[in-house]
């Protein structure tokens, strides 16, 4: 180990911690932060893994994108502060959870999906599936032309018609 | 006047059906027709969009808020899909708060099929999920009509090639029945006649043939000729599509459509419409001979075509989607392949040789794997599919059989019936693989027409006059690329003729964007450029491009001679223009240094430049167009000190008497700008002389400062 090695911390990094970091509601729904004895009643949090491993290394910054802090495990921040993190998470990323695959339909190089999100029918259209159908370990990740995300959490789980609607495009 | 779009998400994340709109000074915002909520537009700075994964939102930023934008009132929520009818939608309500007049949604960015309420895809204006098929034979019309005599001549004479050849089983069945088997004829007259059919079977084969040679000549010519004048069609089209035409297009998309997309076109044309008409008569043509020979046993020659061709029909669905597969992995295999070759030397820096022979391994064991499952799937399936193809003939050889023995039939009409059973079950094979040589074909089609039917650059305003260059002036500019993200916001200045200009901002500040602008490679999405007091839009293209010259960061130099690449400006230079221009770039010593001069070739087989030489290259061609205004991007922070000296001497004989817009991050290189404009997040944060900005002490002197602590700490 020499002096000037990099290590995580030696990169003036904040990795926050429920000591030195405090989440809040504010008024219009956004998300509020104590970090380090500061507050800013402002701020967005992004995932560094959203596909592999999104509960872990979340960013914290402002809105003109200056970084206040990294999550480096959310387990570590009690229940209620996890709720307030869940929520502002939840809406930056939106990915619908598709519960069943209605058809797929090839027409002209484009694939046109029906399926159910829940009670909620819902038509998208991919291109080249190839690279827009991704499985992340018994995830499938799909994103639209438009570029909505969907996935359908734990693939083998899924109905077997579904599963056999879209087992052919997995590569 | 139409004000209104739709958003489909709630606050919570649920899909909705909401309405925004400016009515009266106030945004009105409704979910699901109910809980409308006001939001008025007295004291609102702007509405802005912020893009999020998946998701994007609306929110309104107060006149004076605050610098974290804690106090932004957040409007809705929506999904990507709604993306550019929200842009359009803060464009309308900006300008409304800059000026107070409301203006209109276009319909264009709702871009939903209004017959199936799909979204459109990219790049894409029909809805491919339900195209309109008389579309798609207006096109195929418009494609053909010029070939449509030369094409209907090879079809006639390829189908009269196959009813020729169809008279061989009657030939044959003649034969058999009149000479072979008859009993009552003299010897004579049956060698006669056996000669004289054999003769007769020998001609119409020969006459099949000659025809067929024929056709293939005219075909060939006939596609050679269609898919020339189509690419052609296609590449002039692309030549004169804007910049925002183009960058919704990859470079490899362009590409496709102009090689793959032509091809395939014309290979279906060419190929299968010439033999639509030979195929569709000698089905009828066949069809009404064997109902002649025997009603019943056509229809058990009929009776298992339906079926099979429905299952081939599906089975090629399926080897179709088992097969791209198996092409997607040879592609990744391919990839890693290009990877590991391109990048050996990261590889070997790094140690990672064993790494990448796992992961390459890795992805040649799925490769065979793939392989091995479709080869499998073939060899099991295809042979049964061609068993049960020829069912038909079984029945026609047992049922025909017991007839010819019977006597209710000649032996010549059974063979004459079997011969032309291959007759008819080869229109049917043709016909089963069509749904997807016609998916292919449409999809080639559309793409194709997409491009010729895009606006090219708006020429209309175009007065024609002669233009003179003189003071370039911008009145409250705003442009972005993508609807939604605002780059340049109400950029107003005027520089002078002849003046050189400094830009000075930090990266994405909007710098390259401004000459992007200046350069006419896009149109501002609201307020004005002009050019020696003429609006920039009236100007002809061709007449406003003649007078700029651009150098870039990036040099570009087509493949060719050093020569072509300096003349690449004005075609009709003379060679002492070029070796004028070289000098004045510091070009022309190091040139002819090189054995062959200016002749030198470059490119991927010729001569490797280094970067300064590229550079001076690159002045040289603009220094020969001998522009009024001349815009230097970045033109030499790629280069060491000491290159970027000897270029920044050719920079300064080049910019003389010219209006000049020069961006630079080494501010240094500045340093001959009569004013500078300092971007600040798309906006003009300040202007003036390097004095005048050091005085007032702002962001340039900020920017001076820190580059002369960076050089200082370099030097020590």
């Amino acid at each position: 180990m020499h002096n000037n090695d990099i290590t995580p911390d030696s990169l003036n990094t904040l990795y926050v911690t429920p000591e030195n970091c405090r989440f809040y509601s504010v008024k219009a729904g956004f998300l509020g932060a104590e970090i380090g004895g500061e507050t800013h009643d402002r701020v967005i949090l992004k995932r560094a893994m959203p596909f592999k491993d999104p509960d872990h290394y979340i960013c914290i910054t402002d809105v003109e994108k200056n970084e206040l802090g990294i999550i480096r495990d959310l387990a570590e921040f009690p229940a209620d502060q996890q709720a307030l993190i869940g929520e502002e998470l939840g809406l930056r990323y939106f990915c619908p959870v598709i519960t069943d695959i209605l058809s797929i339909k090839e027409k002209m190089g484009h694939f046109y999906f029906d399926v159910k999100i829940g009670d909620v029918k819902k038509s998208f259209t991919v291109k080249d599936i190839s690279k827009n159908v991704r499985a992340h370990g018994s995830n499938v990740d799909i994103t639209d032309v438009d570029g909505n995300r969907f996935r359908i959490t734990d693939f083998s789980a899924i109905n077997a018609k579904s599963r056999r609607k879209l087992e052919p495009y997995l590569y | 006047m139409n004000t209104t779009v739709h958003f489909d998400l709630t606050a919570k994340s649920d899909y909705c059906d909401g309405t925004l709109e400016l009515r009266g000074g106030q945004i009105v915002c409704a979910v699901n027709g109910e809980n409308e909520t006001v939001y008025p537009l007295s004291g609102v700075k702007e509405l802005v969009q912020r893009t999020y994964s998946g998701c994007s939102m609306l929110e309104l930023v107060p006149e004076n808020g605050k610098t974290d934008f804690s106090d932004s009132v957040p409007v809705c929520r929506f999904s990507m899909a709604k993306l550019n009818e929200m842009g359009e939608f803060c464009k309308v309500v900006n300008h409304y708060i800059e000026t107070g007049e409301e203006q209109e949604i276009p319909e264009e960015v709702l871009r939903v099929c209004p017959k199936c309420g799909r979204a459109y895809a990219k790049g894409v204006d029909v809805c491919l999920f339900c195209v309109d098929k008389a579309y798609l034979l207006r096109r195929t019309v418009q494609l053909v009509k010029p070939y449509v005599k030369p094409l209907l001549f090879a079809s006639v004479l390829v189908t009269l090639s196959s009813l020729l050849s169809a008279l061989a089983p009657m030939l044959n069945a003649r034969l058999v029945d009149g000479y072979l088997l008859a009993t009552d004829l003299p010897y004579d007259e049956v060698r006669c006649g056996i000669i004289t059919t054999v003769c007769l079977i020998g001609l119409v084969q020969v006459s099949s043939v000659f025809f067929r040679i024929i056709s293939n000549r005219r075909a060939n010519r006939i596609s050679c000729t269609m898919a020339d004048a189509l690419r052609k069609r296609i590449y002039d089209k692309i030549q004169r599509l804007s910049m925002t035409s183009m960058a919704k297009r990859t470079a490899g998309d362009l590409m496709k459509r102009v090689t793959r997309d032509t091809e395939t076109v014309r290979s279906f044309i060419t190929e299968h419409g010439l033999y639509a008409l030979e195929k569709l008569i000698s089905f009828v043509a066949v069809f009404v001979i064997l109902v002649s020979i025997s009603p019943f046993l056509t229809f058990l020659v009929l009776v298992p075509v339906p079926i099979v061709i429905f299952a081939i029909y599906k089975f090629w669905n399926r080897i179709h989607l088992r097969y791209e597969k198996q092409w997607r992995t040879e592609s990744r295999v391919n990839s890693i392949l290009h990877d590991i070759v391109k990048g050996i030397r990261v590889i070997k820096a790094f140690g990672t040789e064993n790494r990448e022979i796992e992961k390459f391994d890795g992805v040649c064991k799925k490769l065979f794997k793939v392989s091995a499952s479709n080869e499998h799937f073939w060899a099991l399936v295809f042979p049964w599919l061609t068993f049960f193809m020829g069912v038909g003939e079984f029945l026609v050889i047992l049922i025909g059989g017991s007839e010819v023995v019977k006597g209710t039939m000649s032996m010549g009409q059974l063979l004459e019936f079997t011969l032309f059973l291959a007759y008819i079950y080869s229109p049917l094979r043709w016909l089963s693989s069509m749904p997807r040589r016609l998916g292919e074909f449409t999809t080639s089609l559309i793409k194709i027409y997409e491009i010729l039917d895009e606006k090219e650059v708006d020429t209309d305003r175009a007065d024609g006059e002669e233009f003179t260059p003189g003071d370039i002036t911008f009145k409250n500019v705003r442009f972005g690329y993508k609807v939604y993200e605002t780059v340049l916001k109400n950029v107003s200045f005027t520089v002078k003729k002849g003046e050189m200009i400094g830009l000075v901002g930090h990266s994405g500040a909007g710098k390259s964007t401004l000459i992007n602008l200046i350069l006419r490679l896009y149109k501002p999405d609201s307020g004005l450029i002009t050019v020696g007091g003429k609006d920039i839009d009236t100007i002809p293209h061709e007449a406003y491009r003649q007078k700029t010259a651009v150098v870039f960061q990036e040099v570009f130099l087509f493949a060719g001679t050093i020569y072509d690449n300096i003349a690449y400006a004005r075609s009709d230079a003379t060679p002492a223009e070029v070796i004028a221009a070289a000098k004045a770039a510091n070009a022309h010593d190091f040139i002819m240094d090189l054995p062959d001069g200016y002749n030198t070739l470059i490119g991927e087989n010729g001569h490797n430049l280094s970067g300064g030489e590229r550079q001076r290259i690159s002045i040289a061609r603009a220094v020969l167009r001998n522009p009024e205004i001349l815009i230097l991007d970045e033109a030499t922070s790629a280069l060491d000190p000491e290159t970027e000296g000897a270029i920044q001497e050719a920079l300064v004989k080049l910019t003389e008497g010219r209006t000049t817009f020069a961006i630079a991050h080494r501010l240094s290189t500045l340093k001959n700008a009569n004013r500078l404009i300092v971007i600040e997040k798309g906006q003009i944060a300040e202007i003036g002389s390097h004095e005048e900005l050091m005085e007032h002490n702002g962001i340039y002197a900020k920017l001076i400062r820190a580059q002369r602590q960076t050089a200082k700490l370099t030097k020590d």
